[in-house]
């Protein structure tokens, strides 16, 4: 155990940097790492030439360790601080010497907002964790709506929803009967699916095969009849006017 | 490496461990943080905002969204960067607010110059002070005068040293090699050349606040 600790007084040295380094580890090892455990006999720790150094960033992590106990233990480390950024701010001509509210009164304000929020009452926590999360085997949480939104269940019936309804829609357009074909064959062999004929007037419908130059014609009454609405209906135009730039697709054309 | 050599690295950043010692609990680190940027952040403020207790009111809401944002400072950046954004936001929203009332509005608000790095800002540094009092500009200029006083009075190797250090924006081991001295010295040097200008500008501060920390 060391039971003598040299006070670290930069003034009377001219360090370089290996025996600062080297004093600062005798620190260190001293148990100086949280600033409630720095010894007493480091209360002639210099705390002025530590802030001097930390305005300039050139302080090791256990000196900022001491300059805080230093700070905590109510050392004027504010007021040099203080002075010390005024001189170089001046010097820099970066920023006015006094402003029109006095830095404690600043300080003081901004402590007790901090103190009237919560957040005070928790410590920062930095965004990245500090300990490594295991990829493999991650299981997700629950969402942050569980409790408030069934959306499994919602979403659930919605799909169900959606099929039934297609399923509906197919059912509805597809043709009935067993020698039906489903859409590849001529509209025509479609009439039980046509609203406009029943199924009766298709079973009693006969069909008469004719034998032409061109090859066999089925003659039909009801096929005649349908066709004869085609042709009845087929040069009206869905426009309800005269449009040119349109051509009417009829069955009056000569080649069908 | 020279003196005018200016393409050097800056020197590391206390900034930088003061904000991680601010989030590992220790708030008396932050607390050097507000008191190192308070000046600079009223001073940019108040090229945006007339009034100088709107002025302190943005500049404390400024560094009170900085602590609750701090976790998110990578420090990717120089830390007064990071803070001089989040004070020209905190600025902009609270115009924005006033904007509903026009005459508040523009009695308050100035021409704002968002560039941080503009050639006039030097020239800014003691007229700016229509957001200070005229007690504080005043106690700004003696001050002023007693830093170059001060450092008028210095022996010749302390002014070197913290002007290669203020000024140069030198590290310490640049200014060691460029006074061919050991760093410890150079510490000490600026450590002494500080103590002694403080010695003279801490009465005036602490008149001009009146108060003791």
């Amino acid at each position: 155990m060391n039971t003598h600790i040299r006070p670290i007084r930069y003034l009377e040295v001219n360090m370089n940097a290996a025996q600062k380094h080297t004093d600062l580890l005798t620190l260190a090892s001293a148990g100086a790492h949280a600033p409630d455990q720095i010894p007493l006999a480091l209360q002639d720790f210099d705390v002025s030439s530590s802030l001097s150094a930390l305005v300039d960033g050139e302080v090791h992590d256990t000196e900022l360790d001491c300059l805080l106990a230093a700070h905590a233990r109510g050392q004027e480390t504010l007021e040099a601080w203080h002075s010390y950024q005024v001189i170089g701010d001046v010097l820099r001509a970066s920023a006015p010497a006094v402003t029109a509210k006095a830095p404690q009164d600043f300080l003081a304000g901004i402590h007790a907002r901090l103190q009237a929020e919560a957040s005070l009452a928790q410590p920062l926590q930095p965004t990245l964790p500090r300990t490594p999360v295991a990829v493999a085997g991650h299981v997700r949480g629950p969402a942050a709506n569980d409790a408030v939104f069934r959306w499994k269940m919602v979403a659930g019936l919605a799909s169900l929803a959606a099929v039934m309804a297609v399923s509906w829609t197919l059912l509805g357009t597809a043709p009935s009967g067993a020698g039906g074909t489903r859409g590849s064959g001529p509209q025509l062999a479609l009439m039980g699916a046509n609203p406009g004929v029943t199924a009766t007037q298709a079973q009693e419908s006969t069909a008469l095969v004719v034998n032409t130059a061109q090859g066999p014609l089925i003659r039909d009454v009801q096929l005649e009849a349908l066709l004869a609405e085609h042709r009845h209906h087929g040069a009206m135009s869905a426009l309800q006017m005269p449009a040119g730039f349109l051509r009417n697709a009829t069955y009056d054309a000569a080649g069908r | 490496m020279t003196p005018e050599d200016h393409t050097a690295p800056p020197p590391p950043d206390s900034d930088v461990m003061l904000v991680q010692r601010t989030l590992a609990g220790e708030s008396r680190a932050f607390d050097m943080l507000v008191i190192k940027y308070q000046r600079r952040v009223e001073r940019l403020i108040g090229r945006m905002v007339r009034d100088s207790d709107l002025v302190q009111d943005i500049a404390q809401e400024t560094f009170i969204r900085a602590y609750r944002a701090l976790a998110q400072f990578r420090g990717d950046a120089q830390f007064y960067t990071w803070l001089y954004r989040i004070a020209v936001n905190t600025a902009k929203k609270q115009l924005m607010e006033m904007k509903r009332d026009p005459l508040i509005f523009q009695s308050q608000m100035k021409s704002a110059d968002d560039d941080e790095t503009s050639s006039s800002e030097r020239e800014l540094n003691f007229h700016v002070a229509d957001t200070e009092t005229p007690e504080a500009v005043l106690a700004s200029k003696e001050i002023a005068q007693a830093v170059n006083a001060a450092m008028d009075a210095l022996p010749e190797e302390l002014r070197m040293a913290i002007s290669l250090r203020e000024m140069e924006g030198l590290s310490y081991e640049e200014i060691a090699q460029a006074l061919d001295c050991p760093i410890g010295t150079v510490r000490s040097r600026i450590f002494r050349a500080r103590e002694a200008i403080s010695s003279r500008i801490k009465p005036m501060l602490e008149r001009q606040t009146g108060k003791r920390w």
